[in-house]
């Protein structure tokens, strides 16, 4: 784990409301791991707010840079959009724990939406290589929400649904999962609480399936237990943190209550 | 010569800083090791801890608000059982010094609390443990009322729990009160060396499309920046008053200048909490910006501008 001023390489927006901002890190950055986040000051001039725990979408290790998603949200967020390249931003990483892989595995779906796309993705370009064949099941409002243009250079069959129809499948990507009919041996999914809720109350338990969440944070480091989220256990139930037993739970553990 | 930022705190306590970790913020010291070990800095100030293990409340814990941030964590923690068993043993390895948190329902859950904690000391060692800070702002289930705003409660739960050590025993006071004069001085003719200046200031947060709370609980503790004058205000209305008794002030620090203003207002020692969420590296900052602050102003050491607030 490092606490360092990271220096913005780039930072740009891929459709309206999405970006990807670029972080050039002085560390070793090839152990990061899909699943894995990190937590970002938005605004280099605001020591008052706290970090924003956002998801590693990938890694350049050639320009040694972390990129990350994130999407128009609130202030935070607008204030991260204005952050012009070669300005610098303190940055916590690398937190939480990595997608459970097993490399027997020969086809995993990964389910998601929204910014929730950003692990998944990088899941897919850690496993490009692996042989696996890997069906993404993405999923938005409207075409413009799926941001076609960072979705082009991942290697995997992309099957894509809005809820307006105005792209791919007319309804969630919950539903074009199932109705894909297709069969997996693991599932990965991220995105909103609902969506994730759906999804397990349509799995039967055969394939396992692992969930980054979200949940709001402070510290990042397990510190302040600020992030707990409900975990059902077939002992006894607990509130494990978001931030260091996660973000990364077997989805049929997960009790969401927002 | 380097100015000297050593602090004494009763009882024989010597930190190497006056830096601790406020509780709560930083688990028992360990989530921290990689960015600063806590023994380059004063030590730091447990999760507080329960007779029996508490599941916190509900998510969601956290609101942040302008400058600041609300809190409904609900003491979550596994209980002193576990903590005897198998967190000091683990963080006694780790070199630090450390004060217990102690958080109970009764007066009797207190004392109790100090007496398992000091007997385990006796028994295997002290380790890096320095003293007790007692929790007093969650509710008697006897009185109804809080430990920290009810004086006979309050000098009850501080005289039970000295009655139970030898050790430093600090009294973690709530902001929540007009004055909090009275309670620093029950708290001192009860038997605690320190009293800590202050817990979180209550507050709430209204979602206003469904007129509920933003959080998972109806009020919760507001603390960083945002609390700053506040703080300092009790810290320097104590002090004024009680020139001889330490207070560890806590409250709104986010970097050197607060962290001074707290010394100046007449805190001996002083707890980073939120500070720390924004910037990790914060103890060593504050402590580089104190050695600085002290060798401008040409001065030996932090007794010397403590307390020298002057407001006309």
């Amino acid at each position: 784990m490092h606490f360092e001023r990271c220096t913005v390489t780039a930072n740009e927006e891929y459709g309206p409301g999405h970006w990807v901002i670029s972080l050039r890190s002085g560390q070793d950055l090839s152990g990061i791991q899909a699943g894995e986040f990190l937590n970002l000051q938005c605004d280099p001039e605001d020591s008052w707010s706290l970090l924003r725990p956002l998801s590693i979408l990938g890694v350049d290790l050639a320009a040694n840079t972390m990129l990350v998603y994130y999407k128009h949200l609130g202030r935070m967020s607008r204030a991260l959009s204005s952050v012009q390249a070669g300005e610098a931003l303190n940055v916590l990483f690398p937190l939480g724990g990595r997608f459970p892989v097993d490399m027997s595995h020969r086809r995993i779906a990964l389910i998601g939406g929204g910014v929730g796309l950003a692990p998944l993705l990088f899941l897919a370009k850690q496993l490009e290589d692996s042989g696996m064949e890997i069906d993404a099941y993405f999923g938005g409002a409207s075409k413009p929400d799926l941001v076609l243009r960072m979705l082009e250079p991942y290697n995997c069959n992309m099957i894509l649904s809005t809820d307006d129809g105005s792209h791919g499948y007319r309804g969630n990507c919950v539903d074009c999962y199932f109705d894909s009919g297709r069969s997996h041996d693991a599932i990965y999914t991220c995105g909103p609480n609902p969506m994730m809720n759906a999804l397990k109350a349509r799995l039967d338990g055969s394939v396992p399936c692992w969930a980054s969440l979200e949940e709001y944070m402070a510290c990042g480091v397990g510190a302040c237990l600020g992030c707990a989220t409900h975990i059902d256990n077939a002992d006894k139930r607990a509130n494990e943190t978001v931030c260091k037993k996660g973000p990364v739970f077997d989805l049929s553990k997960v009790v969401f209550h927002h | 010569m380097s100015p000297s930022l050593t602090t004494t705190l009763p009882r024989g306590t010597i930190l190497k800083d006056p830096i601790l970790l406020a509780s709560g913020c930083c688990g028992y010291g360990e989530e921290y090791l990689p960015i600063v070990h806590p023994s380059t800095y004063g030590g730091v100030i447990t999760k507080a801890v329960s007779v029996t293990p508490r599941l916190g409340n509900e998510a969601p814990r956290l609101r942040e608000t302008p400058a600041g941030l609300l809190n409904c964590i609900g003491l979550q923690n596994p209980g002193v059982d576990v903590l005897l068993d198998e967190v000091l043993p683990r963080i006694n390895q780790l070199d630090y010094s450390y004060i217990v948190n102690v958080v109970g329902h009764t007066v009797e859950e207190f004392a109790e609390l100090v007496s398992r904690v000091q007997r385990h000391c006796d028994e295997q060692g002290q380790g890096g443990m320095i003293g007790f800070e007692l929790d007093l702002s969650c509710p008697n289930v006897d009185s109804g009322t809080t430990f920290a705003t009810d004086l006979d409660v309050l000098r009850a739960v501080t005289a039970a729990c000295r009655a139970e050590t030898e050790q430093l025993i600090i009294s973690k006071m709530t902001p929540n009160v007009t004055d909090m004069l009275p309670y620093a001085e029950a708290s001192r003719e009860s038997g605690a060396d320190s009293i800590t200046i202050s817990n979180t200031l209550n507050g709430i947060s209204i979602d206003i499309r469904t007129r509920k709370s933003n959080l998972g609980r109806p009020s919760a503790g507001l603390s960083g920046a945002a609390i700053l004058p506040a703080v300092l205000y009790h810290i320097w209305r104590v002090h004024k008053a009680m020139k001889d008794y330490p207070i560890v002030g806590c409250g709104g620090i986010w970097d050197a200048d607060s962290a001074i203003q707290h010394i100046l207002a007449g805190a001996t020692a002083i707890q980073l909490g939120t500070g720390l969420f924004m910037n990790p590296k914060l103890p060593i900052e504050v402590q580089q910006g104190l050695e600085r602050y002290l060798t401008e102003q040409d001065e030996p050491d932090l007794d010397s501008i403590r307390g020298t607030y002057e407001y006309c």
